[in-house]
C-alpha cells in the first residue's frame, strides 16, 4: 500500500504542474464559440464510429486529459514515485583492509567475516534472493579503492577457511572506502551488511557488524628524508603494542629481498620507535612479527628531475634555473595521446617526493604540488600566459606516453605493501594498525530510480497524443 | 416589419400577363360563378335532373322522395383554387434567418392571393396546429401576415408528421411546406401539388473554421461541442446535401433551398410557374 503522507507530499507538485493544464482549458473554454444550432445533421457522420464520434466530441478533453495525466506523472516523478526499488536481494560487504589480517590465522577479523558470510549464505530462504558477498578493498593495479563481486567464492567455498583463503588470494588487504557502499544500492541490491572490524564506521542505511578488532600492535613508517648533514637518508619508524624490527631487508627490481649488512645501516631508539640511517637510497623493508613493511629511502634531492617525454624537454629548460634557485623540482608528464594530459611541476626543498602513505591513505600524491606552475619554463615563460603553447605542441608531437610510465607496470606484493617497477612503495594507512578516532560513515545510497518507467509513460501519452493530433490533420 | 417583398407585385402583374396564364383553365381564372369548375364543396352551384353519365351517388334522394325524378346537386370545385401553406413553427427555425423566412411565406402568399386563388395556412411544430387562416382575395392578405407575425418558434419539429395530418383531413390539392426539414428522414407523399421550401442559415457562417463550437440545440436543449475543421465542414456538407437530394428525389415535389441573402424572386416565378404547369 503506498504510503498515504508520501502520496500527500506528491499533490503540491501536481498542483502546481495541473495550474497551466487547467488555465489552458479555461482558454479554451472562453475562447470557444457558443452557437444555437439543430444538431441533427451537425453531428451525423455517415459510415463514423461511434468511438470515432466521441472522440472528435471530445477531442479538446482529450487533450486536456492527456496533459492532465502528464503533469500527474511528472508531479509524482518529482515527489519520488514509483518508490525507487532494490529488487537484487541482500548482499554482504567484508572490509578487505589491512586490519582484517591483523592476529594468528584462524582468530583474524577476516575468518570470522569468512564464518558470518557464510552463515548468512547458508541461512537463505528457500526461493528468495540468495545473499551476495562483496569485498571493499584496493585495486593495486589501478591504485584505487574497488568494490568487487565475491559471491562465485562464497557459492563454492565449503568452509570459512576456504573463503578466507579464497579471499586473501584474491584481495589486496590494504585500505578501504566506505563510500563505494552507496554503489550498491545504484545497483539495485537491498539490505547492505557490512563486516568490518573498524570501530569507528557508522552505518547510515546499512547494517554494520563489528567483528573482534585486535589490541593495537604495529611498526609504521612515520617520516623519510635525506638528511644532508650525515649524507644518508633517515627512516623514522612508530612502534606501539611491543613491536620490533627483527632484520631489515634491501629491496631489489622485482621485489627480490637481500639482507642488509650491518655497514649498510644505523639504527636509533626513538621515543616513539626508532630510526634507520641508510646509506643507499631506494627500495628497502623492515621485517617485524613475521610481516614485512616495505618503504622507499629518498636520496638525495635533485635539483631538477623529469618523468616523461615532454618533461624531460621542459627540465631542459629549466635547468639553470634550478640550479640557481636550490630547490627541487620535479616535472611530471600525465596522459597521453588522445586523452587530456597535462605537465605538473613540484617543487620540493630537503623532503621526499612524494607524501607519506600515512598522510595520503596510501595515495600517491607528489610533496610540493605547485599547480600555479605547472606551464613554467623560465623567467620569460613565468611572465608569459602563451608559454603553453610551445610546451602543448611539443607535447602533441612526441611519443605517447601512459602515465609518465613506461614498460611493466604490474607492483609486487611485499609484505603488507606493493613495490612498483618506478621504485615506488604503496603500504596500508596508519589506521589500518591503529584506531585513529575518526568517525566514518557507511552510507547505502538511493536505490535506483524508476525513470525509465516515467520516461515511458510520459513516451506513452505524448505519443498518444501525437497520433490523435496526426489523425485530425489526416482527417482535415 | 413589412413581410411582403417589394417585387411581389411585379412579379404578379407580369406572371397573370405570362403566355403560360392564357393556358389555363377558364374556371380558375374566371371571376363569374357560372364558369366555375364544378366540384365538392359545399358552395351550392345547381340542382339539375339526373343524367345518365351522373354518377347515382350524386342523386338528390330526399328530392327523389318528394317529386319522384331523380335530381342531382352540383356544387363548386373549392379546393381547386386554395393552396394550402404549412409554416414550421419549431424551434429550429430560430437558427434559420426568422424575417426572411417569414417574408418569403408572405409574399408567396401575396402572389397567389394576386393571381386569384385562396390560401389556407397552418403552422406546425411537432404537430398540425389545430386553427388555420384563411384569405380568399389579396385584400385578406392581412390575416395572413397577421399570423406569421405573431408566429412564436418553439418545440420539436414534424414535418412528416404534420404534413400526414394535414392530407388526413384536408381537401387542397395543392401545398407549400416551408420549413428547414431538421428532422431524421422526412417522408412525404405526394399525388402532385407539393411544394417543399427549406429555409436555413449554413452552420460554416457560424462557426470558424478550425475551432470548436459549444452548440446547443435549440428543440432538444443538448449541448455538444463541434470541432470544425476541413473534414467536419465537409462531412456537414455532405449531409446537408443528402437532405438537399432526398427532399428533391420525391415525386412531383417542387423543392428549393434557401440560405439567408439567397434572391427570392426566381424562386416565386419558378413555383408559380410549377403551380401551373
Amino acid at each position: 500500500m503506498p504510503d498515504r503522507i508520501a502520496l500527500t507530499s506528491a499533490l503540491g507538485p501536481i498542483a502546481w504542474l495541473l495550474v497551466p493544464v487547467i488555465a489552458l482549458l479555461f482558454v479554451a473554454l472562453r475562447l470557444r464559440r457558443r452557437l444555437v444550432y439543430p444538431h441533427e445533421l451537425l453531428a451525423d457522420r455517415s459510415g463514423a464510429r461511434p468511438t470515432a464520434l466521441l472522440l472528435r466530441m471530445m477531442r479538446l478533453y482529450f487533450d486536456t486529459a492527456l496533459d492532465a495525466i502528464c503533469a500527474v506523472v511528472v508531479g509524482l516523478a518529482l515527489a519520488g514515485y514509483p518508490r525507487p526499488a532494490a529488487d537484487k536481494g541482500p548482499v554482504v560487504v567484508m572490509d578487505a583492509s589491512a586490519s582484517m589480517l591483523a592476529g594468528m590465522r584462524g582468530d583474524r577479523p577476516l575468518d570470522e567475516a569468512a564464518r558470518l558470510a557464510l552463515s548468512y549464505y547458508s541461512q537463505d530462504e528457500a526461493g528468495a534472493r540468495r545473499t551476495r558477498l562483496f569485498a571493499l578493498g584496493w585495486d593495486p593495479t589501478r591504485r584505487r579503492h574497488s568494490l568487487t563481486d565475491r559471491s562465485a567464492l562464497l557459492e563454492t567455498a565449503k568452509s570459512p577457511q576456504e573463503l578466507a583463503a579464497g579471499l586473501e588470494s584474491s584481495e589486496s588487504f590494504m585500505s578501504v572506502d566506505y563510500a563505494l557502499l552507496a554503489g550498491l544500492a545504484r545497483r539495485g541490491y537491498g539490505e547492505v551488511t557490512l563486516l568490518t572490524d573498524d570501530a569507528s564506521v557508522e552505518g547510515l542505511g546499512v547494517e554494520i557488524v563489528r567483528l573482534g578488532a585486535k589490541p593495537p600492535r604495529y611498526l609504521l613508517l612515520a617520516t623519510a628524508a635525506w638528511d644532508r648533514g650525515s649524507g644518508k637518508s633517515v627512516a623514522r619508524f612508530v612502534a606501539a603494542g611491543g613491536a620490533e624490527p627483527d632484520s631489515l631487508w634491501r629491496l631489489g627490481p622485482g621485489g627480490a629481498a637481500a639482507r642488509a649488512k650491518p655497514e649498510d645501516y644505523e639504527i636509533r631508539r626513538s621515543p616513539s620507535g626508532f630510526e634507520l640511517a641508510l646509506a643507499r637510497p631506494g627500495p628497502w623493508a623492515v621485517r617485524w612479527d613475521g610481516r614485512l613493511l616495505p618503504f622507499v629511502a629518498p636520496g638525495p634531492p635533485e635539483p631538477l628531475r623529469a618523468r616523461g617525454t615532454m618533461a624531460e624537454r621542459v627540465i631542459a629548460g629549466l635547468k639553470p634555473i634550478g640550479g640557481a634557485t636550490g630547490r627541487g623540482v620535479m616535472v611530471v608528464d600525465r596522459g597521453g595521446a588522445g586523452r587530456p594530459g597535462s605537465l605538473s611541476v613540484a617543487a620540493a626543498r630537503d623532503e621526499s617526493w612524494l607524501l607519506p602513505p600515512r598522510t595520503t591513505l596510501g595515495a600517491l600524491v607528489a610533496s610540493g604540488l605547485d599547480r600555479r606552475a605547472d606551464l613554467a619554463l623560465g623567467p620569460a615563460a613565468f611572465a608569459s600566459a602563451e608559454a603553453a603553447t610551445p610546451f602543448w605542441l611539443a607535447r602533441a608531437s612526441s611519443t605517447p606516453t601512459a602515465d609518465g610510465a613506461t614498460g611493466d607496470s604490474r607492483p609486487t606484493r611485499v609484505g603488507d605493501g606493493y613495490l612498483y617497477p618506478d621504485e615506488t612503495v604503496v603500504t596500508p594507512p596508519p589506521g589500518e594498525y591503529a584506531p585513529t578516532g575518526r568517525r566514518v560513515v557507511a552510507a547505502a545510497g538511493s536505490p535506483p530510480e524508476r525513470r525509465v518507467a516515467v520516461a515511458l509513460a510520459l513516451a506513452l501519452l505524448y505519443g498518444l497524443k501525437a497520433w490523435l493530433g496526426l489523425r485530425r490533420r489526416r482527417a482535415d | 416589419m413589412r413581410l411582403v417583398d417589394p417585387e411581389c407585385a411585379a412579379i404578379a402583374a407580369a406572371f397573370s400577363r405570362h403566355d403560360l396564364r392564357a393556358r389555363l383553365p377558364e374556371s380558375i381564372a374566371a371571376k363569374d360563378p357560372m364558369y366555375r369548375r364544378s366540384g365538392s364543396s359545399y358552395d351550392l352551384k345547381s340542382i339539375r335532373e339526373y343524367q345518365p353519365f351522373d354518377d347515382p351517388r350524386a342523386i338528390d334522394w330526399k328530392l327523389y322522395g318528394r317529386s319522384d325524378r331523380a335530381f342531382v346537386k352540383e356544387f363548386y370545385d373549392e379546393a381547386d383554387d386554395e393552396v394550402a401553406f404549412l409554416v414550421d413553427s419549431s424551434a429550429s427555425l430560430s437558427c434559420a434567418p426568422v424575417e426572411e423566412y417569414l417574408r418569403f411565406v408572405s409574399s408567396m402568399a401575396f402572389l397567389l392571393l394576386s393571381l386569384g386563388m385562396s390560401v389556407r395556412l397552418w403552422t406546425f411544430g411537432s404537430r398540425l396546429s389545430e386553427r388555420c387562416v384563411a384569405a380568399r382575395s389579396r385584400g385578406s392578405h392581412g390575416s395572413i401576415a397577421g399570423a406569421l407575425a405573431s408566429m412564436r418558434f418553439e418545440g420539436p419539429t414534424a414535418c412528416s408528421r404534420s404534413f400526414a395530418q394535414w392530407r388526413a383531413g384536408s381537401r387542397q390539392r395543392r401545398a407549400f411546406v416551408f420549413s428547414d426539414f431538421h428532422e431524421p428522414n422526412p417522408t412525404f407523399r405526394s399525388s402532385g401539388g407539393l411544394f417543399l421550401i427549406r429555409y436555413r442559415t449554413p452552420f460554416s457562417s457560424l462557426a470558424l473554421p478550425g475551432t470548436e463550437a459549444e452548440v446547443r440545440d435549440p428543440e432538444s436543449g443538448a449541448v455538444v461541442v463541434a470541432p470544425w475543421g476541413k473534414a467536419d465542414e465537409r462531412a456537414w456538407a455532405e449531409a446537408e446535401a443528402s437532405r438537399d437530394a432526398a427532399l428533391a428525389s420525391i415525386p412531383r415535389v417542387f423543392f428549393r433551398r434557401l440560405d439567408p441573402g439567397t434572391p427570392r424572386a426566381p424562386v416565386y416565378w419558378d413555383a408559380l410557374e410549377r403551380l401551373y404547369a
